[in-house]
């Protein structure tokens, strides 16, 4: 019995036995260690009086469960942590509060049969909680990286569908201009044609009855009205003709390819041609007032610009479509001036402010508030990047949620 | 020879098993002060290829259900699997008599409550001590995956299944304990031990 008594004072783990009046009954060394009450404190005293931090309904559920099933009862660190408040075993490295702890309920049996008292065992399950809290955290982090890496893969084939579109109507636009210019050169002879066949008829007319009558055939063909409307039918066909080839010029130069080198180029010109582009994006949201200043050119990589200058405007345009609902519509301001040192290009709207929680992150490459399909969330961090990086300028924004936004890019010359 | 090659074994140990959940619905009633409806046990000879199938049978449904282990051990060693609805056992929080219990705890304290129960009544009928392990959740999943597809350590085992639900609430719980290979030798003998007695 003594040599027991020792080894279970000599455990590595907690030993205490309760009688049916939960009265303490055995205590050994590792209890007494940890609890800092000594053998002679708590035997024959009450549990519940020794430890009133105790939780005491559910301790006392689990102590009745076994005395009546004559049963085994558990409870884990991950239920119940700390059911003792016992200082944990890390006094050098830490990082836990408190010791984490198993709990077994052992039936200690009488010898009529009944159960006498109940043995708990308390062991130290610190170190498994440690690795297990360790794991949750790899586990979560894993997580979120895998999400992380399946939305910027979405974004990015999106991203690369969009490139593929801008190639596309690059090419076509580059198709187009060839039977564009013929079909102009066409209608044009057409209406130069009709007005020399014109005076032709009327000549006619004046030499066989002094333009007096009308032949029965030129009733019949209704050339009255011909020569009253081809002429404007001409016109609208060239008119239309015009629009046409002017798109696709700002789509050409537009979509033309970087250079290595940079070039000079007029940045009034590039905002006129990048309007032109992106017309389908702010015609039906929002009215364009230009502030041109008389700006020299600028040593640049002008295709890059035209693209800041399109996600400038498109945003501009999207943040006022979500702030005006139809048929009330918004203002896309666009001012350029300069002074000794650089160029500046503003593109302000009236839309709905960048909320305060965001601001610091729309530069962040695939940060977006868009759903999917309407921005991949690039185009701030790249026209950013364009600009910095690539033309040592700078872009910057000023907003007032409700009220709209302003962007500044400056330029240096 | 076999345990159910053998009427009066057979017999015999469904009578044992019997007394031995009568004994612990009376002691979960006490426990919880309420009535517990006990069906009468069934006993089951399974191959572990198997094993799927006669649990789907046993239990009743290939739904969605939470399963929980622990597993037991002395001169026989076993485990026994409580499979509760997928809903789990949270309409009977009230009766653990202490607040602030989590789902899992839940889990945990009634699974360990039913075993205890009932696996150490039935080891008492044969004159065994049996130590427990903690009990652990095995998971949501289909009655299927229970076992899932991998290779399993034993060869044949002995099922008791026994199904337990509360007068007036909606639960219910199969308790399904699992005596594999050399344990089913052991209970044998503990049966022929108490078929001496009875002749004696």
């Amino acid at each position: 019995m003594d040599t027991a008594i020792t080894t279970l004072d000599h455990l590595n783990a907690g030993v205490f036995s309760v009688d049916t009046e939960l009265v303490i009954v055995r205590w050994n060394q590792f209890m007494a260690s940890h609890s800092g009450k000594s053998v002679d404190e708590v035997i024959g005293r009450d549990l519940f009086a020794c430890f009133p931090e105790l939780p005491e309904r559910w301790l006392r559920w689990k102590l009745r469960s076994v005395f009546l099933l004559g049963a085994f009862a558990f409870s884990s660190w991950k239920q119940r942590p700390h059911v003792f408040r016992f200082p944990h075993n890390r006094p050098l490295t830490g990082g836990i509060d408190f010791m984490c702890q198993d709990l077994a309920f052992l039936p200690v049996t009488a010898a009529d049969g009944t159960v006498g008292s109940v043995c708990v065992l308390v062991t130290d399950a610190t170190d498994a909680a440690l690795s297990q809290r360790a794991l949750y955290d790899a586990h979560s982090r894993l997580e979120r990286e895998v999400s992380e890496r399946r939305r910027i893969e979405d974004e990015l084939q999106i991203s690369h569908k969009l490139e593929a579109v801008g190639q596309l109507a690059a090419g076509i636009a580059h198709e187009i201009n060839t039977p564009i210019q013929y079909v102009t050169d066409s209608v044009s002879f057409i209406g130069e044609a009709f007005a020399e066949m014109r005076c032709i008829v009327q000549t006619y007319r004046q030499a066989l009855y002094d333009g007096t009558r009308r032949m029965a055939l030129e009733d019949n063909t209704d050339l009255a009205y011909l020569e009253q409307n081809v002429p404007a039918a001409v016109d609208r066909a060239l008119m239309g003709l015009d629009r046409v080839a002017a798109l696709v010029r700002a789509m050409k130069e537009f979509g033309q390819p970087s250079l290595t080198a940079k070039s000079f180029a007029d940045l009034n010109r590039a905002v006129t041609t990048t309007l032109t582009v992106a017309q389908s994006e702010y015609k039906d949201v929002a009215e364009i007032e230009l502030e041109f200043g008389d700006v020299p050119e600028v040593e640049c990589h002008i295709a890059e610009l035209n693209q800041v200058f399109l996600q400038l405007i498109v945003n501009a345009a999207h943040a006022i479509a979500d702030a005006h609902v139809a048929p009330a519509r918004g203002t896309i301001r666009i001012k350029t001036w300069c002074d000794a040192d650089a160029v500046f290009i503003s593109v302000s709207d009236n839309g709905t402010g960048i909320p305060a929680p965001i601001r610091n992150r729309i530069f962040e490459p695939f940060f977006t508030t868009k759903p999917v399909g309407r921005g991949a969330g690039q185009g701030l961090a790249i026209a950013r990047s364009i600009i910095v990086d690539r033309h040592a300028g700078s872009l910057t924004f000023e907003t007032t949620t409700g009220r709209g936004t302003i962007f500044l890019v400056r330029l240096p010359r | 020879m076999t345990l159910l090659d053998e009427p009066m074994r057979s017999d015999a140990l469904a009578e044992l098993v019997n007394i031995g959940m009568g004994r612990a619905g009376d002691s979960l009633a006490r426990l919880f002060n309420t009535f517990i409806q006990l069906s009468i046990p069934r006993l089951e000879l399974v191959e572990s290829t198997q094993i799927s199938a006669v649990t789907a049978a046993l239990v009743g449904t290939a739904g969605p259900v939470i399963a929980v282990r622990q597993a037991f051990s002395s001169r026989i060693r076993g485990e026994a699997i409580a499979i509760y609805p997928a809903a789990g056992c949270d309409s009977l929080a009230d009766l653990v008599g202490y607040p602030d219990v989590t789902s899992d705890e839940l889990l945990l304290e009634i699974t360990n409550i039913l075993v205890g129960a009932c696996v150490g009544a039935l080891a008492a009928q044969f004159g065994l001590a049996l130590s427990f392990s903690p009990p652990s959740i095995l998971g949501r999943m289909n009655l299927p995956e229970l076992f899932g597809t991998r290779p399993l350590p034993w060869q044949r085992a002995l099922i008791a299944e026994i199904n337990f639900g509360i007068v007036d609430r909606a639960f219910c719980c199969h308790l399904l304990t699992f005596w594999p290979d050399a344990s089913i030798d052991v209970l044998l003998r503990a049966v022929d031990a108490f078929l001496a007695r009875l002749e004696g």
